[in-house]
């Protein structure tokens, strides 16, 4: 579990502390004050083998395509666009120290020559003799644990503007982490693959019992491969099972947020905006339920809200885990955006007081 | 009394502030006056105005037992960082000593310039403090226990009608079941004359 974390010069954040996070932590604040890139950070630092971890991000904010220059892909996660800065994100995770480091590197040399195809392909490929090596850019990534040697990967564009990605370590075993974004819904391959890794343990029932807060009608679910793709279906008592993203965005955000906390066991997850598609009578029991699975399956869940009701249920649903909870509040202030931590007694009485707290 | 107006607004018979329900206060001042209890806020709200400081905020913080928590969230919101005046005003009730006691370790709690003594200012270089605890000090400038219905009542000490009052609460106390003590009697006092005055 991350209890703590500094942040700098990623995005908008010059130089943001979070001196207190728990296992259920909420964060709020206005609009442009940084709760989504707070989440991204914190997802970079845990989501290190992909190719796009960083165009993904991209691809939740709903940017189709970016130019494969180091400006166009790498620049927009640095303050002020800034290519020239260091972004850091330290962590300390369950008592471990950890961070790492993004530095922009525009003389990284690539470790191989470019080949040209010959006219008979069996004999091999050819390589020009008097070529020299060209450097590529890339984003220098240095992970330390705590442990002897740290880990270096190389986010790569080419001189031919072909992107790579580089590990000079061993990428296994690495902590999960899922982003739930905001707007964007996870593929419904990747929904079943979860839901069905759950079926195989028989613990598909914690997943009906969760979605049984919205539509109490639910019987059964189950995964169904009838076109290209499977998809999740439910039973509500109609004579045929109908596909659970037919009965609203609510059911479908819900079934998102506990497979990921099931399959991500041990682990982190993300949730951008959470209350979205949810009516607000549901919130308190919807997050009684992410507590007990957070707890029963060791994860750790950091959620953006801007919505006051969604505090209050966050208040009411997790009164049996007061030490679990966190809301953090960003605040911009003069030319930083700075964390303001509130505990749940905090919490509540902020409530109680009617204060505006987000 | 606030009166609700077509408007969805609440505006305020005594300051004429209007109000909006269901809207979360924010802080909007840099002076505030933090009032223990809805008799203590209305007073002051009523002193702000009496005496035409409307660039000061005065806030309930509700029970005394809830002015930590309070100050850590006031402490937390946006523009406290703007506050450049921060008083608490609230009963000495019957133990002074205790009375200050709270009030200081919840400054200190958030690392605020913490007043030695009530009715004076402690600052540094972004903010000053100040506690005010009522009804406020004797003649020898020691405060009073007491609460700030005391104080109300002392602006009327020479109107016969508090001999009846007095003689009213003793005749109540003597009928009291088992011989408990009434309940906030100086709540029931200053009821009592309200309730005789034309």
């Amino acid at each position: 579990m991350v209890t703590e974390t500094t942040i700098r010069n990623f995005k908008c954040f010059k130089h943001l502390t979070l001196p207190d996070l728990a296992r259920i932590t909420v964060i709020g604040g206005k609009n442009n004050v940084g709760k989504t890139a707070l989440l991204e950070a914190l997802f970079l630092f845990f989501d290190r083998t992909p190719l796009n971890m960083i165009l993904k991000q991209y691809g939740w904010r709903g940017l189709a395509n970016v130019i494969t220059t180091p400006e166009g892909m790498w620049a927009p996660i640095f303050r002020e666009y800034d290519l020239n800065q260091q972004i850091s994100i330290s962590a300390s995770i369950d008592g471990n120290e950890e961070s790492a480091r993004y530095k922009y590197n525009p003389n990284f040399m690539l470790e191989s020559l470019p080949t040209s195809e010959t006219p008979d392909d069996s004999k091999g490929k050819s390589v020009r003799t008097d070529i020299e090596p060209i450097p590529s850019f890339s984003l220098d990534i240095e992970y330390d644990d705590g442990s002897k040697t740290k880990k270096k990967s190389h986010l790569i564009i080419s001189s031919k503007g072909a992107p790579g990605i580089k590990h000079d370590y061993d990428s296994t075993g690495l902590r999960k982490a899922i982003f739930l974004p905001a707007k964007l819904q996870i593929s419904p391959k990747e929904t079943c693959d979860r839901f069905s890794k759950l079926t195989k343990t028989g613990r598909e029932q914690d997943v009906l019992k969760f979605l049984k807060l919205i539509e109490t009608r639910l019987k059964n679910i189950a995964v169904i491969t009838e076109g290209p793709e499977p998809v999740i279906y439910g039973d509500i008592g109609l004579p045929e099972m109908i596909p659970i993203s037919f009965m609203g965005g609510g059911m479908v955000r819900l079934l998102d947020v506990i497979l990921a906390i099931a399959w991500c066991e041990n682990a982190v997850v993300f949730v951008d905006e959470v209350e979205n598609g949810i009516h607000r009578s549901l919130l308190p029991k919807i997050w009684e339920a992410i507590g007990n699975a957070a707890e029963n399956y060791k994860c750790q869940v950091i959620a953006t809200t801007h919505s006051y009701e969604c505090l209050e249920a966050v208040h009411k649903g997790l009164a049996s885990r007061p030490g679990d909870v966190r809301y953090i509040r960003l605040e911009s202030e003069r030319d930083n955006i700075t964390a303001k931590t509130s505990n749940y007694e905090m919490l509540g009485s902020a409530i109680r007081h009617n204060m505006e707290m987000r | 009394m606030p009166t609700t107006s077509k408007k969805r607004t609440v505006t305020c018979k005594v300051c004429g502030s209007e109000f909006y329900p269901g809207e979360k206060w924010q802080i909007w001042s840099d002076k505030l006056l933090l009032a223990e209890g809805t008799d203590v806020h209305r007073l002051l709200i009523y002193a702000v105005t009496y005496y035409q400081k409307f660039d000061v905020q005065v806030i309930n913080f509700g029970g005394i037992d809830e002015l930590r928590l309070f100050i850590e969230n006031l402490h937390n919101m946006a523009n406290f960082s703007k506050v450049t005046t921060l008083v608490i005003a609230r009963d000495a009730e019957t133990n002074v000593v205790s009375a200050i006691d709270k009030v200081q370790s919840a400054i200190q709690n958030v690392n605020l310039p913490v007043p030695i003594e009530p009715f004076q200012y402690k600052s540094n270089e972004h903010i000053k403090t100040a506690f005010m605890l009522f009804p406020g000090h004797d003649d020898h400038g020691q405060c009073r226990t007491g609460t700030v219905e005391d104080l109300c009542l002392a602006t009327v000490a020479d109107d016969p009608l508090l001999d009846c009052v007095n003689n009213f609460l003793k005749c109540a106390q003597k009928n009291q079941e088992n011989d408990e003590e009434i309940k906030h009697p100086w709540k029931s006092k200053i009821y009592a004359y309200l309730a005789g005055i034309r």
